[in-house]
């Protein structure tokens, strides 16, 4: 498993900004990453710089949402036979030197998906207090749900086994917003997730933060609810 | 009012539990034909909604109070704007559920549209080309 390269996805949109900064970083760690950058719909450069900082760019015509790029990543990952898949948010949030951290686990296979927690070690890490709380009652929603109490359930920076991607990937329903309902299925198919300590800078202008996002999240948790017939 | 007496009050509270009992019975079934694949999701929802209203109509018999005047037509206006309100939910309830079968085909478009362009542009992308040399 060590072999191959580990498949690194950022969806960004409208992050010419940061996205090199975030590449040159990725590429400074000693680890076989391939590096991809799901351009989602973004009106400035970032395809572009993202290129030339030498990520290979996938671009939505038009933008689609996070997670829509995510099931971009997951899908082109399957594609290319990747093993591991690391999601990293492309706003600046994430620092790639904790990458090493969220793949040993599923290298030495003690996980199937690694999530990079900003609450493990830090109670109350930088960011506006209605985002803490909005994540506090996804926490809540997810452990009411599954069982399962996770501290950072909508942390974009996450760390996948391939082989349990595939498995889930053809249950989730939603084409949008289907972080929270990917966790759900995934605790469902018994899949190992574990948390690891991570530190993030607050973004401002993160689109998590929208009430729309948020509404959105939870939509997609009562559909699971109601489908599953939990 | 009506006198039922002591064991008319007992008959009737027996029939009110066997109505639940039947109730819980047909949701559970519908719920266990969703699982099997017999039902779809919207059909589920519509016969889970149908049998808690039976169960909860079992459990309060005096809700029914509350559909007197719609169905005594006591009151016709009332009950033009009560059918209107519904019809006008079903109506919404069907274009959204049609928007968003639009939004997820659409989504589901675009994302296959940047695959075919990544397979397209393989050659050209920073590592096939390191390969290359």
């Amino acid at each position: 498993m060590n072999d191959k390269p580990i498949f690194v996805f950022l969806p960004a949109c409208n992050e010419e900004k940061h996205i090199e900064e975030m590449v040159n970083q990725l590429k400074q760690l000693e680890l076989n990453l391939k590096i991809y950058v799901i351009d989602d719909g973004s009106k400035d450069a970032t395809g572009d710089i993202a290129r030339k900082a030498g990520a290979v760019v996938v671009r939505h015509p038009v933008n689609l949402g996070q997670w829509a790029a995510m099931r971009t990543a997951f899908m082109i990952s399957l594609m290319e036979g990747a093993d591991v898949m690391v999601s990293v948010d492309a706003d600046g949030q994430h620092n790639p030197r904790n990458l090493p951290k969220l793949v040993e686990p599923i290298l030495e296979g003690n996980a199937d998906i690694v999530i990079g927690s900003r609450f493990v070690e830090d109670k109350s890490p930088e960011m506006p207090r209605y985002r803490r709380a909005g994540i506090k009652l996804f926490n809540r929603l997810v452990e009411i749900t599954t069982k399962k109490r996770l501290t950072d359930c909508t942390s974009g920076y996450k760390a996948y086994n391939m082989t349990t991607v595939s498995k889930i990937l053809p249950n989730i329903r939603e084409n949008q917003y289907g972080a929270l309902e990917f966790i759900v299925e995934a605790v469902r198919q018994r899949a190992r997730i574990i948390e690891k300590p991570i530190r993030s800078k607050n973004n401002a202008v993160s689109k998590k933060g929208k009430i729309e996002y948020g509404y959105n999240l939870l939509r997609t948790i009562f559909e699971r609810i109601i489908h599953q017939g939990v | 009012m009506v006198h039922v007496g002591k064991r008319g009050g007992a008959m009737i509270k027996g029939i009110q539990a066997l109505g639940i009992l039947v109730s819980a019975y047909l949701f559970a079934q519908a719920l266990v034909q969703y699982k099997r694949g017999n039902n779809g999701f919207k059909r589920t929802v519509f016969w889970l909604s149908l049998w808690s209203v039976m169960a909860i109509l079992f459990a309060f018999p005096s809700l029914t109070v509350l559909a007197l005047p719609i169905l005594t037509m006591k009151d016709a206006m009332l009950s033009i704007v009560v059918v209107g309100l519904l019809l006008a939910y079903i109506l919404v309830y069907q274009m959204y559920q049609q928007t968003v079968r639009t939004e997820r085909r659409l989504t589901a478009l675009a994302q296959n549209m940047a695959i075919h362009d990544y397979i397209k542009e393989k050659p050209n992308n920073p590592e096939e080309k390191d390969d290359e040399r």
